[in-house]
């Protein structure tokens, strides 16, 4: 179990720039999550981290050991003692499952008795005991699953790599492997850097997220922080489900936000943070907007365009003009399409973004 | 009601008149083969279709220990078929050998590694694959005399291989690209080399598709003929193709007298035996045979 560190990490493929100048640390004993919609990086993020791939410039480091700094120093990947699941599993098709979970010990030439110990351990950890005899083509995809995973926990990995591991599974099977990952990952205390595009299993597992988009490193925080302090718009729209509504405005030097069709009187701290910005984007999740039947004070008419009832709550779609909001409404809340309906926002969750640099403003 | 009585006689009759025709193209195939089985059974087999009165394994005997049976006479041509069928087993193997290590060295490069002028190189190895191998025989023939390979058996089984080699290739080409990266990257990560990755993983998996290209190089080699006709000048070493050529070339006009038929026979079965055995054994592979994607350009 080590630290690892990137420093200004750039990995190009021809003229690709798939990875560009991060800096991370991945803490000891810690799940971090890359996250990012595909092409982001994170894959090659990961596979740099193993060895797989070379960088380009910058350097990672083992704790102290530098293993890669594009130049005079790589260590090889059967050198860095790292574990990965590939999306793919990659299990040994000619091997039977007890020799794929016992092959990077057999490598590693370890006593076989002591391999067996280890073998069967895991086996019965995993539930995958009765299946030792098996050939991996007569597994189902989770089984299949849960032996790479045990032939990654098989030895003491410095660090161990999941790429996308359950994004093969069907819905049911995710959600029950997500769980079961978490738990194994904290009784393991190792080291757990985990690829996914799924930002629900992101949330559900990290300690910290790592936000990638093109190459860079959004934002580096807790799901907590990702989820109530944005750094910037694409964090702010790729976490959370449905989205955040994102409406273009501008500051009315008044106090007001003007969306034109309606305006909006702003807190006392908003109006000291926005006094040198002009055009700004307001942020609010559907879940921080309240709808009522009823016109009331301080809020602001619209038309519904569709409801899409959801058995816990109803997703509504609310038109106004040319602005479009999605909001969350109470399964009791019964509307049809076109009927007027007067939304508030929670000023306390919302978020106002820089329009031209789309960074974070309060 | 005509229709109905039609579609009645017609239906059954069409499929007897198919099975008609399949019953002439049976007999048609199959007759000189039971001709060749009964003959080789036969103590006094001759050129026409015959039941044995008694069988015999004597042709067996003659053909695999070289020398005439007691008490029957024949001519001198099983002398020299036991040495046909070691020249054979010698040519088909030693080209296996260099068709494998060669092919597998080469298409796990062609399949792996990226390299300016790749797909120009495959798709001249496909040529050089395609063009029958008289074509470069001239050329072939002075090099052969160069380097010593005429009358040689080794010099003709390198000359074989060389002709087998381009398809084999691509076959097993295309099974190292059925063998996802993913692998190897695995190997690696669980601690392989790359020598430890391509003995533990890679020929693993890539068994069938190896075990295929074997066969069919033994099998490519066993049956050539043109080459071991150009190369070769000596009648005792022979390979059993180009023998069962020679017993008829060296009779002309007189078949029916000085040809042994029962040997003959026999050593035709020999010769058939390989391929049908191979089949047996590789059926299951050969099917996954593919020349991977096309690349050609």
């Amino acid at each position: 179990m080590v630290e690892i560190r990137l420093e200004e990490v750039t990995k190009r493929f021809g003229n690709v720039l798939a990875v560009d100048r991060i800096t991370l640390k991945v803490r000891d004993k810690e799940f971090i999550v890359l996250l990012g919609p595909s092409g982001c990086g994170k894959t090659t993020t990961l596979r740099l981290i193993a060895g797989l791939e070379k960088v380009t410039s910058g350097r990672i480091y083992f704790g102290d050991e530098l293993v890669d700094d594009g130049k005079t120093t790589y260590v090889a990947p059967q050198y860095r003692n790292v574990s990965m699941v590939f999306q793919s599993y990659a299990l040994f098709p000619h091997m039977n499952v007890f020799e794929n979970i016992a092959f990077p010990a057999r490598i590693r030439k370890l006593p076989k008795e002591e391999v067996k110990k280890r073998v069967y351990e895991l086996a019965e950890l995993l539930r995958i005991k009765d299946l030792l005899d098996r050939k991996p083509h007569e597994l189902s995809g989770g089984q299949q699953q849960r032996v790479a995973l045990a032939r990654a926990l098989m030895i003491e990995p410095s660090v161990l790599l999941l790429d996308e591991p359950l994004a093969n599974l069907d819905a049911k099977l995710r959600v029950y492997m997500r769980a079961e990952l978490k738990r194994l990952q904290k009784e393991f205390k190792c080291t757990t850097i985990y690829v996914t595009h799924d930002q629900v299993e992101a949330m559900s597992m990290a300690d910290r997220i790592v936000v990638m988009n093109q190459g860079r490193i959004q934002q580096v925080g807790t799901p907590d922080d990702l989820y109530n302090k944005p750094a910037n718009l694409f964090v702010a729209g790729f976490i959370g489900s449905p989205p955040m509504n994102f409406l273009e405005c501008s500051i009315d030097g008044k106090g007001f936000l003007d969306f034109g069709v309606f305006k909006l009187r702003m807190p006392e701290d908003w109006i000291t943070a926005v006094q040198e910005v002009g055009e700004v984007i307001y942020g609010i999740r559907p879940q921080d907007i309240r709808v009522y039947k009823k016109e009331r004070e301080g809020a602001v008419e619209f038309t519904v365009y569709v409801a899409e009832p959801l058995g816990d709550r109803i997703v509504l779609t609310l038109a106004r003009d040319n602005l479009w909001i999605k909001a969350l409404a109470p399964p009791e809340f019964t509307v049809e399409m076109g009927d007027r309906v007067w939304i508030s926002f929670d000023f306390t969750k919302a978020h106002l973004f820089d329009k031209r640099s789309e960074r974070l403003i309060i | 009601m005509a229709k109905d009585i039609l579609k009645k006689i017609a239906e059954p009759s069409l499929q007897v008149v198919g099975y008609v025709v399949l019953a002439v193209m049976f007999l048609y195939i199959l007759t000189p083969l039971v001709w060749m089985f009964l003959t080789a059974f036969n103590p006094e087999g001759g050129p026409f279709l015959e039941l044995p009165k008694e069988f015999t394994l004597d042709n067996f005997i003659m053909i695999f220990t070289g020398g005439p049976i007691k008490g029957r006479a024949g001519a001198a041509h099983p002398f020299y078929m036991s040495r046909w069928i070691q020249n054979s087993l010698f040519i088909a193997s030693v080209a296996l050998l260099l068709v494998v290590t060669m092919a597998s060295m080469a298409a796990y490069s062609l399949s792996r590694l990226d390299f300016p002028g790749k797909s120009l190189l495959m798709t001249f190895i496909l040529l050089i694959g395609f063009m029958p191998s008289m074509a470069k025989i001239l050329p072939l023939f002075k090099l052969c005399l160069m380097f010593g390979f005429v009358d040689n058996l080794f010099g003709v089984a390198v000359v074989i291989a060389s002709s087998i080699l381009p398809t084999q290739i691509w076959i097993l080409k295309g099974f190292f690209d059925s063998i996802p990266r993913e692998l190897e990257e695995q190997a690696w990560v669980c601690g392989c080399g790359w020598f430890t990755t391509l003995m533990r993983v890679v020929l693993p998996v890539a068994g069938p598709g190896i075990a295929v290209v074997a066969l069919l190089s033994f099998l490519g080699a066993w049956g050539s003929f043109t080459i071991p006709l150009i190369l070769i000048r000596s009648e005792d070493l022979y390979p059993i193709s180009l023998g069962i050529a020679s017993v008829f070339v060296h009779n002309p006009g007189e078949i029916g007298l000085a040809v042994d038929y029962g040997p003959l026979c026999a050593l035709s079965i020999v010769y058939a035996i390989p391929s049908l055995v191979i089949y047996y054994l590789t059926r299951k592979y050969l099917m996954q045979v593919r020349l991977g994607k096309m690349e050609v350009r």
